[in-house]
């Protein structure tokens, strides 16, 4: 759809609504310059899939710290759901810009001062609003008295924007929960001459181009999606013509490129590629049809390969049907196909994993390789919020994971669970474990009972909620440590306590971990003088793995999905696991 | 005539067709304010392929200024 045709279509949408309906979401943009002509372009991006249209407020002109501090009764009516705040250094630090320009020492610590201050609001924003917040990262500054191309003199404009941005996102980053727009690499990508618009500016302090504005709309929405979807796991990539240019079995050991010349230079580049995005967590995977020996000799001989064998998690080099092998991928790394890319040169190959697994999403290497790179890179759908601990790790884990299948194996169920040595460490939420547990909510979907979303601000509003309680745990045993695996989240009521959410990792099912935590919870119940535990199922389409959780740990049913136990002292702590305390309770 | 300024008026101010004339102007229709300024300037840049410089767009202060204006630019199928 052409811009034009998207304004007419967002205009459309908002005339249907009808005065005073105030649900649904509801996005604040504030910023120090004009900024409505985002609105028709991030409307539309953002409608939902059940075609509701998000309510978009540009809050009065340069009212940023207004917003931070007021926004509760600035948007009284409608409470917002995301609060976007945009900053430029030509209007905010203005004054200060030039003064650094004309040689004045103290002009940058004037503007740290300043940025600091922003900061503090934006602090006290995230400590009162629960929706997702999103600050921008100033695009580079580019005035009439200073000149991008004069970076021989030491006093530049890049150089007070380089510090200032640095400045900004460590003091941003402290702040748990705040995510950026970064207009700075928008800009740099669409370029500064079709970023900007000095009419338009000079007219109505609007500086951008409607085909910027379209660009950040993008942005900008992807972020917010990221607030509450999971992000792809893990990467499928075919072996010829994808991780390196030719065919092993034809060309040889030989012939095929890889290497530092191109073509070879684009299929290291995105060994690169994947290199990096395994150490954000992604797990890495081979489905290829190809004589599997002839792929590894391919790892273990070819000095142009980046990626290693222990690299990849899973493999399928056979020559079966792609999608067959995707879907036992998707098994054997106990993910959804929902979570998975799949990376090919071959259109047939791709054609076919669309259509026999439309939830893979799928990517074709372009018919010209130099494109490959940066196109592959301009998919964003791995990005994180955050990148745990365990996202880092996780490669090794399911490496781990590999010894206990074959421990499994050989054992009955009940032999194999104590020769594991699982040890389950019970504790109290903090704040260090907020980037892991709101991950865990917002992606957790087969062992969740109420499937209940929130953002990293929500979740870290929860920890001082009187009358809330939020705890987690971790896992481990002889083969490893799975880390922090599930989150319980605990509502006091009159004489209850309330399960308002339970979720917990499927990489730990079936250790009778569960058991555990119900000992746990219900040893809290009975020491805040609790007499009953409740718990709730809400069905989805994907969490009918526990439907009869409740049923099974001795619950009642109250109807409606409604479960009570007023018997705590029977839920034990199994007698093969191990409970290692670092809180007690 | 069909008459396409007049219909690009009309869907960004939301004002129907027959209420619009080139008396049109920000001091007698109150949804012409200063964000539909804006968005009348990038619509019409958009819709007659023309760009319009800082004088072009202060002196469109009516609907009927506007039209002066585009003809002025060689647009002739308003």
């Amino acid at each position: 759809m052409s811009l034009i045709e998207l304004r007419a279509r967002w205009l459309k949408a908002t005339r249907s609504i009808v005065p005073g309906e105030c649900s649904g979401e509801h996005f604040v943009i504030a910023a120090t310059f004009t900024a409505n002509p985002l609105v028709p372009y991030l409307g539309v991006k953002c409608i939902g899939d059940d075609g509701s249209i998000p309510h978009i407020t540009v809050a009065p002109y340069d009212q940023l710290f207004q917003v931070c501090l007021n926004w509760q009764s600035m948007f009284a009516s409608h409470a917002p759901t995301a609060i976007v705040l945009m900053w430029r250094i030509e209007d905010f630090l203005r004054s200060e810009l030039q003064e650094f320009l004309r040689g004045n020492s103290d002009a940058l610590d004037r503007a740290f001062d300043k940025v600091e201050q922003l900061r503090a609001a934006i602090l006290n924003l995230r400590q009162g609003f629960s929706g997702a917040i999103v600050v921008s990262i100033p695009p580079f500054p580019h005035g009439p008295d200073h000149d991008i191309r004069a970076a021989r003199t030491g006093v530049t404009a890049g150089m007070f924007h380089r510090r200032l941005i640095d400045k900004w996102i460590v003091g941003i980053n402290d702040i748990a929960g705040v995510s950026f727009l970064d207009l700075d690499s928008r800009q740099r990508l669409v370029g500064i001459e079709r970023s900007g618009d000095a009419r338009k500016w000079y007219l109505y302090r609007q500086p951008f181009t409607e085909e910027f504005w379209h660009e950040v709309a993008e942005d900008l929405c992807t972020t917010l999606k990221r607030q509450r979807s999971a992000a792809k796991k893990c990467l499928v990539v075919d072996c010829d013509n994808t991780l390196w240019g030719g065919i092993i079995g034809e060309d040889g050991l030989e012939g095929i490129a890889l290497g530092e010349d191109f073509p070879g230079s684009v299929f290291r580049d995105f060994q690169q590629q994947l290199l990096t995005l395994r150490s954000k967590g992604v797990m890495l995977a081979i489905c290829s049809k190809n004589n599997e020996h002839d792929v590894w000799d391919v790892f273990d001989r070819h000095d142009g390969m980046v990626l290693k064998r222990e690299h990849f998690v899973a493999h399928r080099i056979n020559w079966h049907n792609k999608g067959a092998n995707i879907e036992n991928i998707a098994k054997e790394l106990n993910i959804g196909l929902d979570s998975i890319v799949f990376v090919d040169d071959s259109p047939i190959e791709i054609d076919f994993v669309r259509n026999t697994l439309p939830m893979v999403h799928c990517i074709q290497v372009p018919g010209d390789v130099a494109r490959f790179p940066m196109s592959f890179n301009s998919f964003r759908l791995f990005d994180r919020e955050q990148v745990s601990d365990e996202d880092r790790v996780r490669s090794e884990m399911m490496l781990q994971e590999r010894g206990r299948k074959a421990l499994g194996t050989s054992l009955s169920a009940e032999e194999f669970t104590k020769a594991l040595q699982l040890s389950v460490d019970f504790f109290e939420v903090k704040a260090e474990h907020f980037t892991r547990v709101t991950q865990l909510i917002n992606k957790t979907n087969q062992f969740n009972l109420t499937t209940k979303r929130r953002t990293a601000g929500e979740v870290s509003n929860l920890i001082d909620a009187p009358g809330a309680k939020m705890f987690a745990w971790r896992v481990a045993d002889r083969f490893g440590d799975y880390g922090l695996v599930g989150v319980v989240i605990l509502i006091r009521t009159a004489n209850a306590i309330d399960i308002d959410t339970l979720l917990m990792s499927c990489r730990v099912l079936g250790r009778g971990v569960e058991n555990a935590v119900f000992a746990a919870v219900a040893a809290y119940a009975r020491l805040q003088n609790a007499s009953k535990l409740r718990g709730q199922y809400i069905p989805t389409p994907k969490n009918s793995l526990v439907a009869d959780l409740y049923r099974d740990q001795g619950f009642k049913p109250l109807g409606d999905g409604h479960w009570e136990s007023d018997d705590l002292e029977k839920f034990l702590w199994p007698a093969h696991i191990t409970r290692v305390t670092n809180t007690s309770l | 005539m069909a008459n396409r300024l007049i219909e690009l008026f009309s869907n960004v101010l939301g004002v129907e067709l027959e209420r619009l004339n080139d008396e049109t102007s920000p001091t007698n229709t109150p949804a012409w304010d200063s964000v539909s300024s804006i968005m009348l300037i990038t619509e019409i840049e958009a819709l007659f392929e023309v760009e319009l410089s800082t004088s072009d767009i202060e002196s469109m202060s009516s609907l009927g200024r506007a039209r002066a204006v585009l003809q002025r630019l060689g647009v002739h199928e308003l």
